[in-house]
């Protein structure tokens, strides 16, 4: 009997893998990988069996979190496609505004890491999640609560506000 | 694990593009902050603020040295909004950038036409201009060139007036005047319109910038630009008259001789707008948002007459195509008649949503009554309200005190208006008219008449000078009471009843009008006409007119003065002592309506209880205050302006009837004269009890 097309049987996923900064690796998949345009740039010059990216400055839990975040945004974008493709009325694009909105709402250190590694990866949605997050924590703040909340080294800037 | 922040440091040690990524998705105070907190930050705020596209720093009002290191030179700087309450003509070139596309200077009272001018020279891309409030500081001015300049440089904008109903969401600067927006055009480029580019806010600029636009677009536009014209067109308002008296606001000031009054042609005087086949003219101080006469000064003019004889404002709305405007002396307010079919089917819709003026659907009646006959012009405006103004029975002139029997107030005297002849008693002569013709007061006849009124009184006193600003044989008493009769009357009605007092005290009763001025628990959306000043001084008028806006005060005792100057109370303040004009004269007969109109109420009044207790100076009366509706807050601010006692006003009933009786409030007055008079005829005055709280305070409102 001839073997027939069963599409059940989905191909083998590409994947790459991620190295921390301390050492843990994460196997991802090329797409999830893809969101990352360092990681872009370079992927056409690697062999296809090494796909192996060091990220020196990114680590491990912060590399988790963006992983998350970057296959969180693969799969919506395909089910905003799909729904798109059926005509079907979905809310996908809020219901991943929220979710990046759950996201980023972590402690000013773990920001601060994902900013940097969003940077690093120059992975753009993230990177602009992230410096507004800063933003906005930074906004309607005074100059003492704005070092208290993001851990900065009072230098005797004299505030401008204060003259007045 | 252990996060590499924590081992880092803080957000200090972030890269500079990413700091200076974060601080560009932060408002200008937030950015400030920031630039404060650490050497870095600060460093990087002054690289980001020579490329910020938009600088908006509404919520505290800079100086300009806190401001000029904030707007380093930066040619990406699209949009920039200011309060610029503490900034003047000196900070102009920090804030003017030909890179601008989007300008909004709120507060710009410091500000004079440089400011208009310096947009129109520099920003040649701007697309959105907001101006508040400018030049609004007193002495300041703006000049018809700045604004040629403007709308000449500005080739983006164009000019619209705003609806008064579309004015509450759009943020409503300043207190006075009316709105204008200077709207981006049709971008060709781009294929869009912006909704809402910009706003003018100084009053009625309209008719010269649309004029000035027009003229521009004649001389340096191809014909293809024809749709915008009519659009234009369309929009013009139909009676926005004082723009041409922008550039005679400083000779209209100084008009301290009957022969510059004289000669001061209409071009200077009024300005003729013919809209729709309405004539109106007026005075026009751009300062204020008033509506004002203009000056008859031709004997060609024959829309304007009697009224200047004796020292009245007037001003009328007419139809042009027909020769029966007339306007007696006495009448109140604007005058609007005969207007035509077509106005009171489309254009007075158009006339209603004007800032300015609210005219409406107008008696007949009014245009052709006199101070002797009971007429009254109902007027209903778009928004319900029901404006009467009654004409009461005319004293005599204050000045010729010896006939004052003759025309004694009788206010069970109604008799109807029509075609019958009214006798016109003034220092200039009689006049005598109907309803269809009538005698035109030739500009000899105003000479006349305002040289006769500089003269001296039987007990010395000049009449007509510059201290003569009240009537000086003359007791006042305000009643703000309630609507007495309300079908007779209607909503708004002013009631003045104004007589020698030999007899009885000239009363006025002023009902709600004022009550809802003084009110501030609810903003006023609506045009109210409003009281009348007849008996009040120079000072209330001007606060009434800083607080409230456009306020015609023609009516007043200082009516001609305020003629005069063109509504300009600079001087108010400092107890009118300055008024120089001789036709400020109280020549103008005792008695009569005494119409007061606010235009508009644009603004939602939020703090017109911000009154100021002024010193008045001049001018005496008693209050009466008997209003249900009328509230202890009202009554305190009544209090403030006429300079009375707060003892005085103690509440009768249960604080629902307040009844400011008892000895008469006697506002300070350096006229001994009339304060002797006040003081002789107070005690014929029966106010019933007493409602004084304390004695002694009100003993010393009693001048000694």
């Amino acid at each position: 009997m001839k073997d027939s097309f069963n599409p059940s049987i989905e191909p083998p996923k590409k994947t790459v893998t991620l190295v921390s900064s301390d050492g843990y690796d994460f196997e991802v998949e090329e797409e999830v990988a893809l969101e990352s345009q360092v990681i872009k740039d370079g992927f056409e010059d690697k062999a296809v069996d090494d796909r192996e990216y060091l990220l020196f400055n990114v680590h491990s839990d912060t590399l988790e979190l963006i992983i998350k975040y970057c296959e969180k945004h693969v799969s919506s974008r395909k089910s905003i496609s799909a729904a798109a493709a059926s005509s079907s009325s979905s809310n996908g694009e809020e219901a991943l505004k929220e979710w990046d909105e759950h996201f980023i709402s972590v402690d000013t250190n773990t920001l601060y890491d994902i900013l940097m590694a969003a940077d690093y990866l120059n992975i753009k949605s993230l990177l602009d999640l992230a410096i507004q997050k800063v933003a906005d924590t930074i906004h309607g703040r005074s100059p003492e609560q704005i070092r208290k909340k993001f851990n900065i080294e009072n230098d005797s800037i004299i505030d401008p506000w204060a003259s007045e | 694990m252990v996060s590499k922040a924590t081992e880092a440091g803080g957000l200090d040690l972030l890269p500079t593009a990413l700091l200076a990524s974060i601080m560009t998705k932060l408002d200008i105070p937030s950015i400030c902050s920031a630039a404060a907190t650490c050497k870095t930050f600060n460093a990087c705020v002054s690289q980001i603020l020579s490329f910020l596209p938009n600088f908006h720093l509404l919520d505290v009002a800079p100086s300009i040295n806190l401001l000029r290191p904030l707007l380093p030179p930066n040619p990406y700087l699209r949009s920039l909004k200011i309060d610029c309450s503490r900034l003047d003509d000196s900070s102009i070139d920090n804030l003017i950038r030909p890179s601008l596309h989007e300008l909004c200077l709120h507060n710009c009272e410091d500000f004079t036409g440089d400011l208009i001018s310096a947009i129109g020279k520099q920003c040649r891309d701007l697309r959105s201009l907001y101006l508040g409030s400018v030049a609004e500081r007193r002495g300041h001015a703006i000049d018809v060139s700045d604004l040629e300049q403007l709308l000449g440089g500005c080739s983006l904008l164009e000019v619209r007036p705003i609806q008064q109903g579309t004015n509450t969401q759009r943020g409503n600067i300043g207190s006075t005047g009316s709105r204008y927006e200077v709207l981006g055009r049709q971008d060709s480029q781009q294929g869009q319109e912006s909704p809402e580019v910009g706003q003018l806010r100084t009053p009625n600029l309209f008719p010269r910038l649309q004029r000035i636009r027009e003229g521009h677009r004649t001389q340096h536009q191809a014909p293809q630009d024809q749709e915008y014209t009519e659009v234009g067109q369309l929009r013009t308002p139909i009676l926005f008259p004082r723009m041409q008296m922008m550039k005679e606001r400083h000779r209209t000031k100084h008009l301290v001789t009957p022969q510059s009054v004289g000669q001061q042609n209409m071009t200077g005087g009024g300005s003729v707008v013919d809209l729709n086949n309405v004539s109106a003219r007026y005075q026009f101080n751009p300062a204020h948002s008033h509506i004002f006469p203009a000056r008859p000064t031709d004997a060609q003019d024959s829309h304007i007459l009697g009224p200047y004889a004796s020292n009245r404002a007037q001003s009328s709305v007419s139809n042009s195509a027909q020769e029966s405007t007339v306007a007696g002396p006495h009448d109140a307010g604007l005058n609007i008649s005969n207007i035509p079919p077509g106005l009171h089917d489309a254009g007075l819709n158009n006339i209603n949503r004007s800032p300015i003026y609210h005219f409406n659907q107008c008696n007949r009646s009014l245009q052709t009554g006199n101070g002797r006959q009971n007429e009254s012009m109902e007027s209903r405006d778009g928004l319900g309200a029901i404006l009467t103004f009654n004409t009461h029975p005319a004293p005599a002139p204050p000045i010729n005190g010896n006939d004052s029997s003759s025309d004694q107030p009788d206010r069970g005297h109604r008799q109807s208006s029509g075609s019958s002849t009214h006798e016109h008693r003034s220092s200039a002569g009689v006049v005598n008219e109907n309803s269809n013709s009538r005698t035109t007061t030739t500009r000899d006849d105003f000479l006349n008449s305002t040289e006769e009124t500089n003269r001296t009184d039987d007990d010395g006193i000049t009449v007509g000078d510059e201290a003569a600003t009240v009537p000086m044989d003359q007791t006042v008493e305000v009643r703000v009471g309630m609507q007495t009769n309300e079908s007779e009357h209607g909503w708004g009605i002013i009631e003045a009843l104004s007589s020698r007092v030999h007899s009885s005290p000239p009363i006025f009763a002023i009902n709600e009008a004022v009550d809802l001025l003084l009110r501030t628990s609810e903003p006023l959306t609506y045009p109210i006409s409003l009281l009348t000043c007849f008996n009040f001084n120079l000072p209330i008028l001007g606060q009434l007119e800083s607080n409230f806006g456009c306020m015609s005060t023609q009516d007043s005792p200082l009516g001609a003065w305020t003629q005069t100057l063109a509504g300009d109370f600079s001087e108010a303040d400092i107890g009118g002592s300055s008024c120089t004009s001789p036709s400020e004269s109280p020549t103008c007969e005792v008695g009569g309506e005494r119409g007061c109109r606010v235009g508009h109420f644009e603004h939602s009044l939020e703090s017109p209880l911000e009154i100021e207790p002024i010193n008045v100076s001049e001018g005496v009366g008693t209050f009466e205050l008997a209003s249900r509706a009328l509230g202890r807050r009202a009554l305190n601010i009544l209090s403030d302006i006429m300079g009375s006692q707060r003892s005085c006003n103690t509440p009768l009933n249960n604080d629902t009837d307040l009844v400011l009786s008892g000895p008469p409030v006697i506002f300070p007055n350096r006229n001994r004269k009339l304060a002797k008079e006040v003081m002789r005829l107070s005690p014929t005055v029966n106010y019933g009890e007493p409602p004084c709280g304390s004695g002694e305070e009100c003993e010393g409102n009693k001048l000694s």
